[in-house]
Order: structure tokens, then sequence, then C-alpha cells
């Protein structure tokens, strides 16, 4: 076990604290320019001795909205227009832009080059013609604009000015056109002002080297004519020409007074696309150039080298990766290591938390600066001017998604759409008038559809729950040859992991028995074989399973699992039988009765007969036997009435010995449940469901020391009717059950025959109404229910309850959808006993006499997404659940003899809270689907309350599931793997001798922690199909691939030659099983 | 870049996983005392034991056991100095004892305890009236001749709260007596007038490397000592047999510390009204 070291929180700070160090290096810079550009004085260029000629290079793909403009402000500049030539690159144009520009007299060069678009190849394109009549165009130097370019009519004359004066690249003043559309657009705005006003200002002012900045600059022309074209390939080429140009050793201009409007992106789309493609041509040219830069500043260093330098280094992009790693690398250790929160917080929660914020702050007064400083020139209202300033911060924040984006992703140029804006010719935003044309619209003349099935055993539902596919999960790794749907939900983020012997199943932190495990909605109490490895359910029988994380439809303050019933008869005979080391199956199904079919299955064990020796604890023996049966009727009546009858039995036997065979525990248990389903259907929108039932569980644990034997049966019975109505988007409907609990009962054979008295059987009977609403509109999802429940308990009261659930769903389209939810629920079952963990030892009771009903209030958060063609599924969701009338069992075994037996006096109730984080990635489709996922979470109780709050017995503070299954032809291969941080334990602080034994002094209850849970699991299945009717299909799987003890408990272990206090395991550590499985139709 | 980037995050993770070396551990004082009724009182005194996975034997707890303190017991109107005498085989093998004060019922005695390194420890305990055994009976069994069940009966008095224990000594096995297993009785079970029998199954020393004991040999020659004690004490053992079976299927997750009544220290000391009978199975 690791123990915490907060050596290690040292090693992350340090990490951190070299990561500010170097940011803070890199980025003195600009707050250096930010200082003196207000201090220091524009840097003016002296008249230019003689007019020079350019020609304008306009590099343009579908920019007909806006190309006109910038042509006509060209042909409007304070210049000679027979010293100016204007080319146009129609590149890969698919609208009126060449068109457009031959009716402004320009030269238009069209490229049609589908495989290699981009500004760059247009240039290049561009240049490669101009070369090829330079002798007639005579130009010296070449100005690139981008198409939604505007120009001051002193644009030209301005630029000349530094032309004249012998600077070889002039970078111009770029303003924004659209500054006052949105804040997306003001953020964007004020960057680039920030680059002219305050960067470009303050490098020029100081005789240092700038960098152009995309469009609106001047390049001489020997420079194309020697690198004959356009050289620069990387996406942001004019980067990467200011990076060339200082490695030789010029300094690129800045000329204040020419002043050109540019477009910025109005939505954060087009913002992060632009962001991306800017920082991943950074990280190209670092890649390709970095070395050469670093080299020439180490041999001739200059503010210039230094200024491109840490322009293009990818620090930032390493750093705020760092930053956001580090305090999760940090969480998981603390979770692990049990590490105090303040500890965390400290040493690793704040840096990481610092570096983002003390960044805002730095740019909120850089922000105001420039605001100050580029006030008249806004053409924005006030408000707009001060609102966008306080955006701006968090507008550069979009750098840093971005940037660490570009390390990992492909990108590629993407257009940004335009508009037409009417700058005026008086500049500087006094009278901004700028207005929006729609682009013209386009007839469409073909769609094609496309769509892909979903390859998962998984498949999101739109009410949040899960739907497991019974058929996908035949394939996962079995243990001993078989496989099982709740063991399967466990690797799922919202579900914790169980050990050996735990059989509970917690959903978000909640308690085993909170949770609704059914067939077809009726419930069965006891749904576990074998401590948990196995569900009652057998595979063979079903053909999906439900899961999700709240149960409106019953009084449950927990989650559902659901096996479902068919939706369909079938029509021909099928069936499967199934054999591994541990049980074997079958299921048949016949057609029956005209258009109805029978499916019957049977499952029984044979675990002792070729795994007793390993099926023990380390000073105990195990033996194990359980059989079940399910029979599954589906009829349809008419063509509107569907009946379903649904019969289950299964029984277990476990019997457990001590070491030296004095102390033993014989555990019987069964379940039987009878159901008949009716559905009828009117109309589309018009239905009506019902179902009458019963569900039984019993079990009989005996404890046996030498030959007296303490008996304790208990049973819960329940009979139900359930109906509902659905109208279009209505439900509405109700549901009576009476319940019959009997308590743990006490039966003493062997010993003295004192009197005991035996609580009595607990009736109860729950009647509740409950109507719902859910409808979808565009883009909102709303889903509420209001149940009102009427509780008559074993104290022979009348207590009305009322809870419900709404949800709000909005749909954000590629973006994903946002839910939020919260529920007020009740329940009126009660599970408690020795072990705690959901094994069979625990009885159920009925609140009234001994305890109130349950409650709890929760709400939960959570966003979906997908993406790549809907092949990924981003799941994350926060919740929060406040629990009240929690019930432990204190009792001791000795209790139960030793003095008179009382209930009451060995419960403890106490109220408790749950709370976590859980995301999932979830690939869909292809042969490999799967899903990874991880949960943060915390499940709390407070009983006592001088103990204060304590963790829950089956808490796990983290989990990372790992479940994937590749299919390739025939084979299919699945592996599924977990970590999970341990569940809470009582540590002893001392042991001491008494009485001839070894005694135990606890320390705090639950306040240590078992070691970090980790189990791998593989599976290989071989699907052999050699005729239509049989299909052979053989399985090999390893349960606990990589042999991790993982203890269960930390106990006192006694042998002959002494004692320790230690931890134990089951005994498990690797075990492979082969199954075979034959498929018949 | 990737690959650059797994590879840092995999060296710092790794550099992370240190091992701390967990703070060295104090022991505390265990009193383990009683005094019957007519029976000289008997101490026992050890050091606890750190919890960590080292395996001990009985020979390691050597080491544990307190040989130099100074016991002082009390019945309120005098006070004896208990001196420490080796007792071969029993565990532990040191007691402190004195003849000079034998318990009597319906006292109540004081102990004091000060032991070098550890802080002052004190007690008391009441020694309830004794209540006697109707009698004894054997039974056979399982399949042999050889193997026998006991069975105490008594009659428990009306009028006042009473709780029952037994203890039992085997000549020649056991070195002391010791609790027998699953009979603590509180007498709000039994049957007002009506003779309670208790399964009297062997009490061994769990920790001694011998084999526990579900029945009587024949031959055995059975001390059987039937306790009454107070609320306090009953509470004590019934936790330590809770401890016990637990201790044998640790999936019982309830755990409790035991309510021992010393001040200062680990442990108990109780008085009991002792009736005493001494049984052959065979003979009955």
């Amino acid at each position: 076990m690791m123990e915490f070291s907060i050596g290690f929180f040292k090693l992350l700070y340090l990490i951190s604290l070299v990561f500010v160090i170097a940011l803070t290096i890199s980025y003195f810079n600009q707050v250096f320019h930010m200082v003196t550009s207000i201090f220091l004085r524009k840097k003016t260029w002296p008249d230019a001795a003689r007019q020079h000629s350019y020609a304008c290079i306009i590099a343009a793909h579908n920019e007909e909205a806006v190309i006109g403009d910038l042509i006509d402000s060209i042909l409007r500049q304070d210049y000679p227009q027979e010293l100016l030539h204007i080319f146009v690159v129609a590149d890969n144009c698919s609208d009126r832009t060449a068109e457009i520009a031959r009716s402004r007299g320009v030269h238009v060069l069209v490229r049609d080059n589908p495989l290699e678009r981009g500004k760059s190849y247009a240039l290049d394109y561009a240049f490669k013609t101009i070369l090829s009549m330079s002798p007639a165009l005579g130009a010296e130097g070449y100005f690139i604009f981008d198409a939604d370019n505007y120009l001051t009519p002193d644009y030209i004359a301005q630029m000349n000015k530094a032309f004249d004066s012998g600077e070889e690249i002039v970078a111009g003043y770029r303003d924004s056109k659209n500054f006052s559309v949105n804040w997306v657009s003001g953020v964007n705005s004020y960057m680039f002002l920030r680059e002219s006003r305050q960067i470009h200002f303050s490098r020029s002012a100081l005789g240092i080297g700038t960098f152009v900045s995309g469009t609106g600059f001047l390049i001489a022309e020997h420079f194309i004519r020697e690198a004959g074209g356009w050289p620069y390939r990387t996406l942001t080429e004019d980067i990467e020409l200011s990076t060339d140009y200082t490695i030789r050793g010029g300094k690129v201009a800045y000329c204040a007074d020419a002043v050109f409007y540019d477009e910025q992106p109005c939505s954060l789309r087009d913002s992060f696309r632009q962001r991306l493609r800017w920082c991943k041509g950074i990280h190209q040219i670092f890649a390709r150039r970095g070395m050469d830069m670093i080299i020439s500043f180490l041999r001739r260093p200059s503010l210039t080298k230094w200024g491109i330098l840490v322009h293009i280094i990818p620090l930032p992009a390493i750093a705020f990766l760092w930053f956001i790693i580090s305090p999760l690398i940090g969480a998981v250790y603390a979770a692990i290591c049990s590490v105090p929160m303040d500890v965390y917080t400290s040493e690793c929660l704040n840096i990481g938390v610092g570096s983002f914020v003390y960044p805002y702050a730095a740019g909120l007064i850089d922000g105001f600066i420039l605001m100050l400083q580029c006030y008249g020139r806004l053409n924005a209202d006030r408000w707009k001017k001060w609102w966008y300033m306080f955006l701006f911060p968090l507008g550069m924040y979009l750098f840093v998604p971005a940037t660490i984006a570009a390390l990992f992703l492909r990108v590629e140029w993407k257009p940004i759409r335009h508009y037409r804006y009417i700058v005026p010719i008086l500049l500087f935003g006094l009278f901004s008038l700028p207005l929006r044309a729609q682009s013209d619209s386009l007839l469409l003349k073909e769609a094609v559809l496309v769509s892909s099935r979903n390859e998962s055993i998984l498949v999101p539902s739109d009410d949040n729950s899960l739907q497991l596919d019974a058929s996908g999960l035949k394939k996962m790794p079995a243990i001993l040859g078989s496989t099982d749907p709740l063991r399967l939900t466990r690797f799922l983020p919202s579900m914790q992991a169980s050990t050996e012997i735990d059989a509970g199943i917690h959903i978000q932190g909640n308690d085993h028995n909170h949770n609704l495990v059914s067939s077809g909605g009726v419930p069965i109490y006891g749904a576990n074989h074998l401590f948990g490895l196995f569900s009652t359910f057998n595979p063979s029988h079903f053909s999906g399973m439900d899961y999700a994380t709240s149960v409106p439809e019953a009084n449950r303050l927990g989650g559902k699992l659901d096996i479902l019933l068919p939706e369909a008869a079938e029509r021909k005979f099928s069936g499967e039988f199934s054999i591994g080391l541990l049980s074997a199956a079958g299921s048949v199904c016949l057609p029956a009765f005209g258009n109805g079919s029978v499916r019957a299955s049977v499952r029984r064990s044979f675990v002792n007969l070729l795994y007793g020796s390993f099926l023990r604890f380390e000073s105990s023996s195990l033996k194990y036997g359980f059989t079940d049966a399910n029979i599954t009727g589906i009829w349809q009546l008419s063509g509107k009435d569907r009946l379903w009858t649904d019969i289950y039995f299964g029984n277990d036997a476990v019997g457990v010995k001590s070491g030296n065979g004095v102390i033993g525990v014989d555990l019987p248990w069964y379940n039987a449940m009878a159901a008949v389903h009716h559905q009828r259907v009117i109309s589309p929108s018009l239905s009506f469901h019902q179902k009458l039932y019963a569900t039984r569980f019993a079990l009989s644990p005996t404890i046996s020391y030498a030959s007296v034997r303490i008996r304790l049966p208990s049973d819960l019975s329940s009979a139900g009717y359930d109906m509902f109505w659905r109208i279009s988007d209505f439900q509405a409907g109700a549901s009576f059950i009476y319940h019959i609990a009997t308590p743990q009962q006490l039966n003493l054979e062997g010993s003295y025959f004192g009197k005991v008295d035996n609580p009595a059987p607990h009736h109860g009977q729950e009647t509740f109404l409950f109507a719902r609403y859910s409808r979808r509109f565009d883009h909102l999802d709303l889903d509420g229910s209001l149940k009102g429940t009427l509780w008559h308990g074993p104290d022979g009261k009348w207590k009305p309850e009322a809870g419900g659930e709404l949800s709000l769903g909005w749909n954000f389209g590629r973006a994903g959808r946002v839910q939020l939810r919260g529920d007020v629920c009740c329940q009126h079952l009660i599970q408690c006993g020795f072990t705690g963990i959901g094994l069979p030892f625990e009885f159920w009771m009925l609140p009234g006499l001994v305890c109130g009903p349950q409650g709890s209030v929760g709400a939960s958060l959570q966003h979906r997404v997908s993406f790549l063609n809907d092949s990924f599924t981003l799941t994350s969701e926060l919740y929060y659940k406040k629990l009240t009338n929690q019930v432990e069992y204190l009792g001791g075994i000795m209790d139960l003899i030793s003095r008179p037996y009382s209930l009451k006096e060995s419960l403890s109730s106490g109220d408790g809270r749950t709370f976590g984080l859980n995301l999932m990635l979830h690939r869909t489709k292809g042969p490999l689907t799967g899903w990874l996922s991880f949960s943060w979470g915390r499940s709390l109780r407070t009983f006592d309350k001088e103990e204060g709050e304590i963790p829950s017995s089956h808490e796990r503070i983290f989990e990372i599931d790992l479940l994937a299954a590749y299919k390739l032809g025939k084979w299919d291969f699945t592996l599924t793997s977990q970590i999970a941080g341990g569940t809470p334990y009582t540590p002893a602080n001392d042991l001491y001798l008494m009485s001839g034994y070894v005694m135990v002094e606890y320390g705090p209850r639950n306040s240590a922690r078992l070691p970090v849970y980790h189990r791998t699991d593989i599976g290989v299945n071989y699907t052999l199909s050699k005729s239509p009717f049989l299909e052979h299909v053989f399985n090999f799987s390893i349960y606990n691939l990589f042999m991790a003890e993982n203890p269960l408990y930390k106990t006192l272990k006694f042998s002959q030659t002494g004692f320790r206090y230690a931890f134990e395991s089951l005994g498990i550590i690797l075990m492979p099983s082969i199954g075979y499985t034959l498929h018949f139709k | 870049m990737k690959r650059l980037l797994t590879h840092i995050l995999t060296i710092v993770v790794l550099a992370g996983c240190q091992r701390v070396e967990p703070a060295e551990y104090e022991p505390r004082l265990v009193v383990e005392a009683w005094i019957c009724s007519s029976q000289s009182p008997v101490v026992m005194l050890t050091s606890s034991i750190s919890p960590d996975a080292v395996l001990r034997s009985v020979d390691d707890l050597e080491e544990h056991i307190l040989k130099q303190a100074t016991v002082r017991l009390s019945d309120g109107s005098r006070e004896v100095m208990l001196k420490g005498e080796t007792r071969e085989g029993a565990l532990p093998p040191y007691v402190y004892t004195s003849d000079e004060m034998k318990g009597e019922e319906g006292k109540t005695y004081s102990l004091s305890i000060e032991a070098a390194g550890f802080r002052k420890a004190k007690a008391t305990a009441r020694i309830p009236s004794a209540v006697p055994l109707s009698g004894i009976s054997a039974e056979k069994y399982g399949d042999t001749d050889t193997t026998w069940l006991l069975r105490a009966r008594f009659l428990d008095p009306e009028g006042q709260h009473n709780y029952y224990k037994f203890f039992s000594c085997i000549e020649g096995v056991d070195k002391d007596f010791n609790p027998t297993r699953l009979d603590l009785i509180d007498d709000d079970v039994l049957s007002p007038g009506k003779e309670a029998e208790v399964l009297l199954l062997p009490g061994s020393a769990l920790f001694t490397g011998k084999e526990q004991r579900s029945c009587y040999y024949s031959s055995d020659l059975v001390h059987v000592r039937f306790c009454t004690m107070t609320e306090e004490v009953a509470n004590l053992w019934r936790v330590y047999d809770t401890e016990a079976v637990r201790a044998s299927l640790p999936i019982l997750s309830s755990v409790s510390n035991l309510p021992g009544n010393v001040e200062g220290a680990l442990g108990y000391f109780a008085g009991y009204g002792c009736y005493e009978q001494d049984v052959v199975p065979s003979e009955l």
C-alpha cells in the first residue's frame, strides 16, 4: 500500500512552480510592452522620397460577401492607381468571388486544387504567376490582404513611408470592422488591438522587431523572387515568415498610421477554430524552425529574437496541460493515500487553480489599459467597451484549450463565416453603423442521410437510463464460464465496484437496499448469488437490462436494474445450452398458443466439485450451491392487447466453517416471483399498462458453535398491483402494494432455553398515485413527475408523503445536452444486518415500529456530448443527495442469546449524504467499443453525533473503469479492468492479551482504508457456425489476470505458530475458466 | 510529443510512490484482574501490542508481561500489596496475588496499579452474591462414548437482576480457569421460577496453539466456576464473546471495543460471586 507522502505533493508543486516561473519569464515581454506602450511615443516614418510600385495579393475562398469592399477600398487609396496592381486568387471558389473581382477590373487568378487548400498555397500560386510576369509588372513590394479586410484611404501611402525608409517587411495597424456585434467579436477585436496598440507599438518605438499577423502587411519583392514563390506552409504562415526573417537577422517593422480593418469571428466555435489553427501553426513552426531560432538567439541574442522565440515556443501548451492534470494526479494520489483535504488543497490544488486565476487579473488590467488607449477608436456603445473589456481575459483563456488541443489534434484550415459591414469612411467608430447582410441563400438539390448503429453493449436512452444488451453481455469476460449483467454494471461510473464478497449494489453512494432490482418492474429482494459474483438473473433468459440512477416509478432512494421483458413473441423454436466450470444453464423458447411464445431457463452450479479448495478465506472453508429457473411467456392477444407472464425461482445455500471447525455458518436463501403484465395500446398516443405480482425473499442463517445452533430466519413478501395510463406526453397511474416483512427472528437450540420475544411480522401497505409529464421541445426537454404516497405501517398509523422528480434538459446541438435534475424520494423497505455489505444475512423490515421511512432529496447536473460522427459519447455528471432516517444494525451475535432480544435497541438511525462526479467516455461504433470512466464520490453517514460524519462501509472515493470489446471476425475479445479506492474499515489501535485471547482495541470507525482494489479480467469468445441452426461459442476467460491480492478486510489471524493483524483476501488470485455455449434455432 | 508527455507523467506518478514509516507505537497498560468470593485476588499485567502484520508467537509475548509493578488492593478498610508470582503454563505466566485478602460478597474493592512507563491505573469492583448450581449433568456427544457435553442447572433468585457466566478449567489441560462459550446470561431471558439449563462448552485459551475443544472427554476432571457479576462486567464479557466469534467470521462488520472499567489502562477488574464444583463427565 502507498503511504501518504508529502514529498509527492512537493514534487508536483515544484514542477508547477517551474512552469509558473517559465511562463512568467516568457510573458514578461508582453507585460513590458503593455507598460511601455503607455509612455512611449508612436514611431513615425519620415515622408517618402518617392512612391513605390506595389502588387496587392488577396487570397480568397468563397468571399463574394466581402471581396468587393476590399477591392473598392484599394481602388480608393490616396495613391497613384498606376502604381498599384491588384491580384485576387479565387482559390477553390464555388461562389461569385472571381466574377465580382473581375467586375472591379482587377487581375483574377482562378485556382482549383482541392488537395492543396489554404492561404499559403493560394499565395504561392499567385506569386509564381506574378513572377512569371514580373518584368512587365515592376512591383517592388507585395501587400498581403485577407478578403475581409478594408483599408483606410491613406493605408498604402503610410506603408510606403516605411518601405521607402528601407524596411523590407512592414506590418500595419490592424483594427476591427465588427467590434460591437457581440462579445466574441468584441473580445477578438481587443486581442488584435492589443497587438497593434501595445505589442507592435512598443516594439516599434523601442526599435525592436515585431511580427506580421496574417494580413495587412508588406513584403519586399526580392524575398518572393529569391524564394521562387511563397515557401511557408504552416497554418500560421505569417509567423513563419516573421521567424524566418528574424533568424536571418531582419526586423519586421510596424507602421502605426497604416490602419486597416479586419473582420473578427462572431461565434465561439469559429473563434475557437481560429485559435486552434493559430496554435497548431505555432507548434508547427516550433517543430520546424524552433531549434534554428534558439541557436540564432544564443549566437546573437536580441530582444527581437527573444520576442519571436517566446512567441513560438509551446511552453503555454505544456504548462497549462500540466496545471490541469497535476491536480488530477494529486487527487488520485490523495484518494489512494487518504490525504487530508487541507493538505491536498494547499500543496496541490492551490497552485493549479492559481495558475488560471492570476492571469485573469493580469488580463483585466491589460484590457483596461487597452480600452483606454483605444477608447475613441472603438465603434461601440460605452457599456460594450467596458463589458467586452471584462470578458477580454476570458476570451484569451480560449487559447488554453486551443493550445493544448493543438498538441494532439490534426488541424486544417476552415473558413469563417462572413457578413457585410458598412464601415464609415469617417473612421474611428464615432458613428458606427454596422450592418449585417445575409449571404445569398442556396437551393438544396440533394441530401444524403447517413446513419450508423450503436455497436456497444450499452445504449444510452433519452431519459438518462442505459440499456445493456444481453447478447453483447455474453461476450464479456466470464467468471468460471459465466457472465453476469449485474457484475457488468459495476464498471459504470455511477455504480461502485464490489469486492468478491460484497454483494451490495451501490449506485452513487447509496446503500444496497436503496436500489430496485427487478424483472419487468417486479422487485427481486435478494438478487445475488455467491456473494455478488453472480446475479440472480440468467443471461440466457432475457434480452436486455435497464439501468438508471433514479427510480421515479417506485419508492426507492437509489437507482434501478430492471430485466426487460421480451418485446415480441418469437416465431420459432430456439434455445441455448451453456456449461462452464462453475455452473451449467439451459434455455429454450417455444412458440405457444398462436401469437405467443414461452421461454424457460434453468441454471445450476457445481462449485464445490471443482473449486472447493479454492473457495476459502484463509482461515475458513466455503461451500456453495445455487439453482434458479425462469419462465417467461408473451402473447399478442389482439392487435391492441399484449400479455406477459413472468415466473422466477432461485435458491442458494452457503456453508462457512472456521479453520478449527468449531464455528460455522449455514445460509440458505431463496427468491420467488410471479407476475402477469398486460398492455393495451389503443392508439400511438394512448395506452394502458397494468401488472399483478407477488414476490418473496426468505433466508434462514444458522450460526453454530459446537452443538449450539442460533437460527435467524427472516423474510419479505410483497404483493402488488400497478397500473398507469399513457396519454401522449402524459402518464398517470397508481400502485397498491402489500408488504409482510418478518425481521430477524431468534431460534436457539442446544443451549439454555430462555424466553425469546421475537418481533412480530411487520405488515405494511403502500399506496401511491403518480402523474408524469414528459415533453421534448425544440431545444428543451422537460420531464416532471409528482407522486403522493399513503403509507400504513406496522404501527397502525397512516402517513401521507409527497415526492417527485423534475428534469430539465437543454440541447445545445453539437455542444451536447445539459440536464439538471432534482428529486424527492421516500422508501418503506429497510434492510440491515450483521454484515452491512448486502449479504443475505441482512433482513428486511418496514418503518413504523422501530424506525421511520427513509427519505432523500437530491440533484444532479449532467452533460452529454457526442462527437466524431457520434462514435464517441462523453458524459459527465455532478450529483448530490441528502439521506434521512438511515438505519444500521449495532447488535452483536452474542446480544441475541445473552440478553433479551430487542430489535429496536439493536438499531441506530441517522442521516447521510452522497455526492460526487462521474465521467465516462464511451465508444459506441466500430470493431472496438467500450468505455473508460472515472468517478469520484463520497458516501457519508452520521449515526452518532459525537462520532460525527463517517464514510459508509461501502464508500470508494475514486474509481477508474475500463471495458473494451473488440470484434475480429468470429473472435470477440473483451477486457474489463477496474481500479478503485479501498473501502473504509475500522483500524486497530492496539492488540492485547485478555483471558487467553488477543483482543483488539479499535480506533475511530471507518477511519482507515483498505488498499486500492484492482482487478483485470479478459475473455475470448470464438463463434463457430457450421449450420444455420446451430452456433457454437467457446469461451476462455481469466479472472484477475494480474493476480492482484485484493484484501477484503483486516483482522486477527491465528495459526498454530502465532497470530498477527493483517489483511485477508478471498484467496482467488487468478482463475482461468473455459465455457461452451450451444445456440440452436 | 504524446510519447514524451506519457513518459513524463509516468515518471512523475511513479516518483510519488513512497513509503513512509509509521510513527513508533506507544504501548498501553493492560489489566486483567478479578476477585472471587472467598478467594484471593488475581491481577495480570501486560502491555499492549502493536497492530502490525508481524507474526507473533506465544514466546514473543514474554516481553509484554509486566513483572515490576506495584499493585495495591483495598476493601475500603484496609489495603494490601499484591505480590507477583510465576505460574508456569498460564497465559500470561505471571500474576499478582495475595493471601492476605479474600473476596467477600457484597464488598467493593479498589485496585491501584503503578508500573514503570505507564500512568497510574485504578479500578473498582463489587462482588455480588453468589448463586449455587442445582447440579451438573453430562450427556454423550457425537458417535463416541468418550465425548461429552455438560449441562449446568440453577435457579435464578427473584427480586434481583443477576448476570451469570461460567468458567472452566480442565485438570492437566488448562492452567487456569477459562471463560466458556455462549453462556453469558442476563436473567431477563430466564423464565421466573423455572430452573435454567445451560450447555457448558470448554473454555480454552484460543491462542495457545492448542486445538480448541467443542466437548469434554470421559476422563476430564473439570473444575466449573459459576459466577455472578455486575452489569458492567457482563457487558464486557458480551463484547468479548462477540469479538471472539468475529475473529472466525470477519465478514461480521460490527466492531466493538471492550468496555473496560480500568481508568488509565485497557482491561477490566471484576468482582465475582463464585460457586465452584468439580465434575468428571463419565461419573455423572
